[in-house]
């Protein structure tokens, strides 16, 4: 695509992660459609805040949304009831805070010798951020728009994640596909990964022969003061730039409408839908498992909308590994964390 | 076709030639006039054009367009370029440590993987002998050499994968032993990628160091033989001399291909684990297409392309001092 753009050929319309908007948008490549939606029939008033959020850029709309999608807790009920961690009706009794979260985790170890949670380990960004943004306050963008990332909730969010890789609640040196591996053979009892992959565990446990029996999704784990996730969106996008030819947009805008129309077909997956009409529709709300994590929607972090926002996970999976291996102290991983960022922001 | 309609059919396509003649004529007319050494020189040239000017454009001209972008802010959309000097390289040289860990760890495999050329040799001297079924022994050793890296670096992977999904690390867990962190632990991963790259390259060196012994005259064993030397001293006076060349040839190629690792890296550990693995030519990917600093990545490259220059100049003066390429 960039190759495309830097030719002067790009598509007529394409998908794009709600985080890369900024990039794109700031440099004139994208084709604003605040003031052309409304006459293609889309009701960008109708998106959810959430999914809004991921298409904005400096007021104006660049994208309509195809998905919100983020990180979501992935449960094995047969292990939590056999560690007692069932409700009467039996649904995992979810623990909200800390403590509570801590106690179900010695609990669960305790009961069945496996680990409480599941992640991949060379990924941690995401995780991080969403306990970063549970605390008061907690935030990676400080008010000029720089990262801020050396923060007092940056390190309580990483020690946290050592703490419970060093008390073995979560399983460790594992890659995505090795993560979602032991989970599907019931080898932990949860795991954090995306509400991509809800269709298809609900559709492992439908296999007689799969190891794990009864399923279970519930929003990312609340630990600190408030819920949030690590969120993200596919967008559509017009990159014709901002005096695009009036008959392709028209065009564009009408396959637009068609896609924005069925949305609800998208969310099939797992992931959310992003108008609120489709949000609250019985039809929705009928799909499997969707009411157990109907909170993740108002959850979800929108990352900063600054153009930095590109390196974020790259160099922040990086130091949170070096902090996790013990390469380096977790201070000193948030501090260059910080320094690198800051270098990428800058630099002119 | 039969040969009437055949003959036709070349006959047009010669007719077709009719519309160089304004170029062809007037240099055939030159040509002519040339003296006759000239003429051979000229002809040379004439027959070398075609692809004179492809790697001219394809090859010279991008060498010369990276020390041009080096000194720009060039974002790979082709948007905001800028003429910056040397802001790209004093970012690079004075605070950019990210770049100085990928620079040592490049060095670092460089110096992990020159082995390569001995284990290469070490096969090629058990494969140079005269027993049944050789060619099949000699194909099996190659074989890696011709896989794609993608799929070397997903087996690979897959055999030290830090779990006990990992193939070395399901065995050790018989043992009750392990599990090994291979791919998550810094210097594990480096000797990882490094026994990776040995392994699918190692068919390379083997090959070329196959051909020069193949080169060596019998005779001078058979001479050796008849003076009494043993084969101890055979290898000394008469292999190891005979090797120079394919010994000089691998070496400059094997350090240049060790600086610009990136399959690899790039398949089996992204780059970590907390950027362990880093290469410099993973660098420059990185900062060129995930960060779309293009300038920036290139000013790398030209740094990289300075130290690989002089390397090579080292190890050729090296080696014409030894009598190589005399």
């Amino acid at each position: 695509m960039n190759a495309n753009l830097a030719a002067g050929t790009p598509p007529d319309i394409m998908v794009l992660h709600g985080r890369r908007i900024p990039n794109y948008a700031s440099r004139g490549l994208l084709t604003p459609l605040g003031d052309v939606l409304a006459g293609a029939g889309i009701d960008a008033d109708d998106l959810t805040e959430s999914a809004r959020g991921f298409v904005e850029y400096n007021g104006e709309l660049y994208g309509i949304p195809l998905d919100l999608h983020g990180h979501l807790w992935h449960i094995n009920v047969d292990h939590w009831a056999a560690a007692g961690l069932v409700n009467d009706d039996g649904s995992p009794d979810i623990p909200y805070g800390m403590d509570e979260f801590m106690s179900h985790a010695e609990t669960f170890k305790e009961a069945t010798g496996m680990p409480f949670l599941g992640m991949w380990t060379n990924g941690l960004s995401r995780n991080w951020m969403a306990l970063v943004y549970q605390q008061e306050g907690g935030t990676v963008e400080g008010d000029d728009g720089l990262p801020d990332i050396n923060t007092e909730a940056g390190l309580n969010a990483l020690n946290f994640l050592i703490m419970l890789r060093d008390e073995g609640h979560i399983t460790d040196n594992v890659d995505y596909g090795a993560a979602q591996e032991i989970f599907l053979n019931g080898e932990n009892g949860g795991h954090i990964n995306g509400t991509w992959v809800v269709n298809f565990y609900d559709n492992q446990v439908a296999d007689p022969e799969a190891p794990l029996k009864n399923y279970y999704v519930h929003n990312f784990p609340t630990v600190y003061d408030q819920p949030a996730a690590w969120a993200g969106s596919h967008a559509w996008i017009i990159p014709q730039g901002s005096d695009p030819d009036p008959a392709t947009l028209e065009a564009t805008l009408t396959f637009l409408d068609y896609l924005n129309d069925n949305n609800i077909e998208w969310a099939r997956t797992g992931h959310s839908a992003v108008n609120t009409s489709v949000v609250n529709s019985d039809v929705y709300n009928e799909y499997p498992h969707r009411q157990e994590y109907a909170e993740f929607v108002p959850s979800a972090v929108i990352p900063p909308r600054e153009n930095w926002s590109t390196a974020f996970e790259s160099v922040m999976d990086e130091e949170l590994s070096a902090a996790m291996i013990g390469e380096k102290s977790p201070e000193q991983a948030l501090a260059d964390a910080q320094t690198r960022l800051e270098d990428f922001a800058l630099f002119e | 076709m039969n040969g009437l309609s055949l003959g036709r059919a070349v006959e047009g396509a010669l007719n077709l030639l009719d519309v160089f003649s304004p170029v062809v004529e007037p240099y055939r007319r030159f040509h002519e006039n040339l003296p006759p050494k000239a003429q051979q020189t000229v002809t040379a040239f004439v027959f070398i054009l075609p692809f004179g000017i492809l790697y001219a454009i394809f090859t010279i001209l991008p060498i010369f367009q990276t020390f041009y972008i080096s000194l720009h802010k060039w974002e790979i959309m082709g948007t905001n370029i800028r003429y910056i000097g040397l802001k790209n390289f004093e970012r690079l040289l004075t605070r950019d440590t990210q770049f100085h860990q990928a620079f040592e760890q490049t060095i670092l495999f460089v110096a992990l993987t020159i082995p390569i050329i001995f284990v290469g040799l070490f096969f090629a001297l058990m494969l140079n002998r005269p027993i049944k079924g050789i060619g099949i022994f000699r194909t099996i050793f190659y074989l890696p050499n011709i896989i794609a890296v993608t799929v070397i670096g997903l087996i690979w992977a897959r055999v030290f994968a830090s779990s006990d999904r990992g193939l070395i690390n399901a065995f050790l867990e018989n043992f009750n032993a392990g599990p090994i962190p291979f791919l998550d632990q810094g210097n594990l991963a480096t000797l990882v990628v490094s026994f990776t790259t040995l392994w699918w390259t190692v068919g390379f060196s083997m090959l070329i160091f196959l051909a020069g012994l193949q080169d060596i005259s019998q005779a001078l064993y058979d001479a050796a033989e008849v003076d009494g030397a043993n084969r101890r001293q055979q290898f000394r006076h008469i292999t190891i001399p005979g090797l120079r060349r394919p010994f000089a040839f691998l070496c400059i190629l094997q350090v240049i291909a060790s600086f610009q690792i990136f399959g690899q890296v790039d398949v089996m550990t992204g780059g970590g684990p907390a950027g362990n693995t880093r290469t410099i030519v993973y660098n420059i990917f990185e900062t060129s297409f995930l960060y779309f600093q293009v300038g920036y990545g290139t000013a790398m490259a030209v740094i990289m392309f300075a130290v690989l220059l002089v390397i090579s100049l080292f190890q050729l003066a090296l080696f014409r001092d030894q009598g190589v390429g005399s």
